[in-house]
């Protein structure tokens, strides 16, 4: 699973909306944003995301299933869920979690940004 | 508030079957239980659109790799010919069967998930969550239904 050389180092450190991770020691690595209305479900763009960073096809992301890693379905309907007794979800924040090596952040207005270890050589196995 | 009270003769019928009566009730509360112990995996099997179509087609075949349901899954719910699925729109269903609604349904014994030749078959509970999508309000999404149980055309799938 770790075979993504890392190409990060190319003065791409920052996401396009200065959403820089707020973890000196993880270097941003690439961003992708849920919009709720989407064919698309959580899942989906956060393993496309983590596709977009290893360098693959989003169908060669398999180990570990997303499902045993977090309760995606818990942060989807958290942020971006139906109304509740009328009342609009209004939770800010954010989520991370580590699938492998990645830092993935879902933030409550749909962005999700992938980060890995600034030295990932060094902290492999370590955390 | 319900003005009528049960008329008499349906509310005590028979003094002498009290007893057996509030045995029966209490079976019923121990029944009750259990059934809402056992619905649980079926309310949490159905409540996606995905996972119902996913059970339907186990009723059309037992056997199915994630593959071929990626693609008849995305071409429901785009309205299109399996033929013309964009390959992004069946890699986008891939990855959410796989990522997602798989190993929820494995996890509620739904269905069995053969990671090696990513084939899916029924688990333990397919039965009696299909036999609840077809009793409880399965008509409500009947095309879903016909269209998960219909064939599958193989060949123009690329």
């Amino acid at each position: 699973m770790t075979s993504s050389n890392d190409h990060t180092d190319d003065g791409t450190r920052l996401a396009p909306d200065g959403n820089e991770p707020d973890d000196p020691d993880m270097t941003f690595v690439t961003q992708a944003h849920y919009e709720r209305e989407s064919h698309r479900d959580l899942t989906t763009e956060v393993i496309f995301a983590i596709a977009d960073a290893v360098g693959v096809a989003p169908v060669d992301i398999k180990d570990p299933p997303l499902y045993e890693c977090v309760d995606i379905a818990a942060i989807e309907d958290g942020f971006f869920g139906p109304k509740v007794a009328g009342h609009t979800r209004d939770s800010e924040g954010s989520v991370s979690f580590r699938y492998n090596q990645y830092r993935v952040e879902v933030a409550s207005d749909g962005w999700i940004t992938v980060s890995e270890p600034a030295e990932y050589e060094e902290v492999s196995g370590s955390e | 508030m319900a003005g009528d009270e049960l008329p008499p003769d349906e509310w005590e019928r028979d003094p002498g079957r009290t007893d057996e009566e509030s045995v029966a009730e209490r079976d019923l509360d121990i029944d009750v239980s259990e059934t809402i112990l056992e619905l649980q995996p079926v309310f949490e099997a159905i409540s996606h659109p995905r996972r119902r179509y996913l059970v339907y087609t186990l009723a059309e075949a037992t056997e199915w790799s994630l593959d071929e349901l990626a693609t008849k899954l995305a071409a429901w719910e785009t309205d299109t010919a399996k033929a013309n699925i964009a390959t992004l729109t069946r890699q986008e269903m891939y990855t959410s069967l796989y990522h997602s609604h798989v190993p929820k349904l494995v996890d509620l014994d739904v269905i069995e998930f053969d990671a090696d030749t990513e084939t899916i078959t029924p688990g333990p509970h397919a039965v009696q969550v299909l036999a609840a999508l077809e009793g409880a309000g399965g008509s409500l999404d009947n095309r879903q239904e016909t269209h998960a149980r219909s064939e599958f055309d193989q060949e123009d799938t690329r």
